[in-house]
């Protein structure tokens, strides 16, 4: 379905991504996983065609990327992307006027579900109803790829529940998706795929249920990431405190 | 493409309304300093005046707007909600392109419809305006201009001035897209866009300075008689169509082939060094 192959990404002198070797197959939930720096915006905005390869190429069913894929690939950014101007409603209208995939009935079920007012200035909000309103556009356009960037992101524990249990009720209709974050054990039971991202290279991929039979998803993240002299205190902060963890990775570039 | 030019237009709206509302408290000025003749015309004087100021100030609105819109979006995250829509850098251009050329458009109407509006009003106000009429109308007689050349020479001159203002515009264009490319993360890359600007600008007017320009190519009619009298004062009458076309033709095949190159050359950057 998606095709990365060889795909390099170049900020001056420094990579983005290196090398990046990846097929996302149809009907499969990927856990796109790595610290901040690792890569995983610019792979995802490379698949949603808002950067350009240095090298290599995505193919999307055999096309490479560009306007024709873009129908078919929905993205949901980390931060928020909207005009001052826009309400909730507006940027439903926006969708709809441009995708044709956008459900605007299914859109306004999900704003009721997740206690939003379509009313609303989404300036105004704050970034957790933010989160939810970018959550309310990708979930509503039936893309063949859905793809998440840090959904749970500045987002206060009451709302990641409501953020997940969206993600999961789209994830049983059976549609490819790609969610890239740090908060592994939260997302842990709902992936089946996983790719560690370091240093823009895939350090890691494979099947979750088969990576995990030795070890927790938790523990593979990190003994890739945590620095090698220091794994005894990495574990303990990650037990104790996994939102603050979360916090120092947020904004990944 | 009328989707993404309504967008245009609704990012833009406020401004717009902001330009409207000034102009419609200009020509209120105007109608009441016309209507009441306070001060003995003071009023309608300076309403006059600044609604021609007023007129220029629109264009460079339009056109800075224009520009400063789509720097500022190059570099802000709403610029996702149009490169992640299913349309070709080209489309999304050439509806920037295009709704700065209509809104040009629109109020270069509106203040050509303002203008002969209050122009016909203060005469007839005046009681004048036959005087007048028929007095532009000797004037032009003892000059030997026709009004067929004046029309010729106006439509010429439209054309000419609304190719180069959207060259100005296509070329600001190409050198922000130019300086983002090439100075994505630097916070200096807006001294680099004026820098491409003047530089491709500089290139441009060598390559116009080959063709004739004005000066060289006006030359008297061959009107006899009255139209000597011109020649006799030493004034320039307007230019034959062969003028026209001598002066005309080649800087607005200029223009054009600018704002050809600059569109594809925006939408071929975007396309292939995007980074937003």
């Amino acid at each position: 379905m998606l095709e990365i192959r060889k795909v390099t990404r170049k900020f001056g002198a420094k990579y983005g991504v290196r090398d990046a070797e990846l097929t996302i197959e149809p009907g499969h939930t990927y856990a796109l996983l790595g610290p901040n720096g690792s890569g995983k915006t610019t792979l995802m905005k490379m698949i949603a065609g808002l950067m350009m390869p240095t090298s290599g190429e995505i193919l999307l069913d055999g096309v490479k990327i560009g306007p024709k894929t873009k129908a078919k690939i929905a993205y949901m950014p980390t931060e928020s992307y909207f005009y001052n101007y826009m309400t909730i409603m507006d940027a439903g209208r926006y969708y709809r006027d441009f995708f044709r995939d956008f459900s605007m009935a299914r859109y306004q079920e999900i704003l009721q579900r997740m206690d939003l007012n379509p009313k609303d200035k989404i300036a105004k909000l704050s970034s957790g109803m933010n989160a939810k309103v970018r959550l309310a556009l990708t979930l509503s356009r039936d893309a063949e790829l859905l793809m998440f960037d840090e959904p749970l992101n500045g987002v206060d524990i009451l709302t990641r529940t409501q953020v997940i249990n969206e993600i999961i009720r789209f994830r049983a209709q059976g549609r490819s998706m790609i969610i890239s974050t740090h908060l592994v054990e939260e997302m842990d039971e709902y992936i089946d795929r996983v790719v560690f991202m370091k240093h823009g290279e895939v350090a890691l991929q494979g099947i979750r249920s088969e990576l995990t039979q030795e070890k927790s998803l938790t523990e593979l993240y990190l003994e890739l990431y945590a620095p090698p002299a220091e794994p005894a205190a990495a574990v303990a902060v990650s037990a104790a405190a996994p939102a603050a963890v979360a916090e120092e990775v947020a904004g990944d570039a | 493409m009328l989707k993404l030019l309504k967008y245009e237009f609704r990012k833009g709206l406020t401004s717009i309304l902001v330009m409207l509302a000034i102009t419609a408290a200009l020509e209120g000025y105007f109608l009441y300093g016309l209507f009441s003749w306070a001060d003995d015309g003071v009023h309608t004087a300076i309403a006059g005046m600044m609604l021609l100021f007023m007129t220029l100030a629109v264009y460079v609105f339009v056109l800075v707007r224009g520009v400063t819109s789509y720097s500022g979006e190059l570099k802000s995250r709403s610029a996702y909600l149009i490169f992640m829509t299913p349309h070709s850098t080209r489309k999304i251009i050439a509806s920037k392109f295009l709704f700065t050329f209509v809104l040009g458009v629109l109020f270069g109407g509106l203040y050509i419809g303002l203008g002969v509006v209050d122009v016909g009003l203060l005469l007839r106000e005046l009681g004048e305006l036959e005087e007048f009429i028929e007095m532009f109308r000797e004037a032009m007689q003892e000059l030997g201009i026709r009004v067929d050349q004046i029309a010729m020479a106006a439509v010429f001159t439209v054309i000419y001035m609304v190719l180069s203002l959207l060259s100005f515009f296509a070329v600001a264009y190409l050198a922000v897209t130019l300086s983002h490319t090439l100075f994505r993360d630097k916070s200096w890359r807006w001294v680099m866009a004026i820098l491409f600007y003047f530089m491709i600008n500089y290139g441009i007017g060598l390559i116009n300075s080959i063709f004739p320009t004005a000066y060289m190519s006006m030359r008297f009619t061959e009107a006899p008689g009255v139209g000597n009298l011109a020649e006799a004062y030493g004034i320039q009458t307007a230019p034959t169509f062969k003028d026209l076309l001598i002066l005309v033709v080649p800087q607005a095949l200029v223009s054009l082939a600018t704002i050809i190159a600059s569109f594809f050359g925006c939408a071929w950057m975007l396309d292939k060094k995007v980074s937003l």
